[in-house]
């Protein structure tokens, strides 16, 4: 008999599977030699099983109210607005700032060139091929982050990150490869007048997407513009389902 | 959020109330952001905000005689029958058993067993060292597994 041998706290946490694996391999052989412990056991586990059972019923009966969500979103947003007009914190940012050190590194120097200065804004309609751009467009409006396009003539975008900017409009940050080779990692932000590009570097690298020192300038970017942190995949499908309308 | 609303609705068995909580716990918890660390795991934060938001308006607000408690309500929605009939009694009894347990008890059972935090963190939710938080759970569900008869 081994029931005396075992605690009920110690029980509950095998229960629980909260004891580390040695000593919940002794409780189990204890408990499988043991009957009266068994039980013991079973009032913790089946104790366990109702709450869990309650929680499930619960999910299923309880429906999240639907307006809950963007009275969240709006509040969220008048936040980082309230954030943005005080100077006093200007980096409500979940990147790491890294400095400007790696910003003259030579490595870097000599693998990407800055094709855009920071906050320069220039609109995608004054680039070449005006009708990528709608495609371009279209894709960010739609594609969530993690995946790519494939675009009719050829780029390929790959999607990387939303977040809003200090001035809260919606951004979005992605890589794209033209059909030419050109490879960019770009940045483009949407106040409600259609998407504007803040950010480009370009890069050439045959191999993969962005270089392992790009990193270290978009956070230099991030950090400049005081940007917001990313969405979480929740955030950005209820962002990219607003747009689709 | 689904979590934090579920937990806030177990707390006042209200879902305007509910509601408000998880709005007033993002309020708090936006407010509070700068003194978030890394090495802090968002959920039990925010449910501890949460849980401290529901402790405050209680205590300002004595009246709660005749609100209507969703709990005892019927059912509104309709979810798979066979399910529901094989767990109806033990989920009527699991509720009720759950009122009948003392307020230090049910916190403790709530956050363990129901939205499924370590001990730890529940400690750290309520305030309390992990040794009475065991302690007090392992009475909640000796208490719980005699009314249910499961031991």
């Amino acid at each position: 008999m081994n029931s005396d041998k075992v605690n009920d706290l110690t029980l509950m946490a095998y229960a629980d599977g909260a004891l580390d694996a040695a000593e919940a391999a002794r409780v189990a052989q204890m408990v499988a030699a043991d009957p009266i412990l068994a039980q013991r056991l079973a009032g913790f586990t089946g104790t366990r099983d109702a709450l869990a059972a309650l929680r499930r019923k619960d999910d299923d009966n309880i429906p999240l109210p639907t307006d809950l969500q963007a009275k969240l979103r709006a509040q969220i947003n008048a936040a980082a607005e309230a954030k943005a007009a005080a100077p006093a914190n200007l980096l409500p940012f979940a990147r790491k700032s890294r400095g400007l050190a790696p910003f003259w590194s030579g490595a870097l120097a000599a693998s990407l060139a800055l094709a855009v200065g920071l906050g320069a804004g220039y609109f995608m309609a004054s680039q070449p091929a005006g009708s990528d751009n709608l495609a371009l467009a279209a894709a960010l409006d739609r594609a969530p982050s993690g995946s790519e396009e494939h675009l009719a003539d050829g780029t390929v975008v790959r999607l990387v990150s939303s977040f809003y900017n200090a001035q809260g409009a919606f951004c979005r940050e992605y890589e794209r490869r033209q059909p030419t080779g050109a490879q960019t990692i770009e940045v483009a932000c949407d106040a409600g007048t259609g998407w504007q590009m803040q950010l480009m570097l370009a890069f050439n690298d045959t191999e993969g997407y962005a270089p392992a020192a790009a990193p270290e300038l978009l956070d230099l970017y991030f950090t400049q513009s005081a940007a917001g942190a990313p969405l979480s995949v929740a955030q950005e499908q209820s962002a990219l389902a607003t747009r689709g309308r | 959020m689904p979590n934090l609303y579920r937990y806030g609705l177990r707390l006042s068995r209200r879902p305007d109330i509910a509601e408000d909580l998880v709005q007033i716990t993002v309020e708090r918890a936006l407010g509070a952001r700068d003194t978030l660390d890394a090495a802090t795991r968002l959920e039990p934060w925010l449910i501890r905000i949460l849980r401290n938001a529901y402790i405050d308006m209680t205590r300002r607000n004595k009246t709660r005689g005749t609100e209507i408690d969703i709990f005892d309500a019927p059912d509104a929605a309709t979810v798979d029958g066979a399910r529901v009939t094989e767990n109806a009694l033990m989920l009527d009894a699991t509720e009720r058993a759950l009122q009948d347990l003392p307020e230090d008890q049910r916190s403790v059972l709530l956050l363990v067993c129901y939205q499924e935090m370590s001990y730890a963190d529940t400690a750290d939710i309520l305030g309390i060292p992990k040794g009475t938080v065991m302690s007090r759970l392992a009475r909640a569900r000796a208490a719980l597994a005699e009314k249910l008869g499961i031991n």
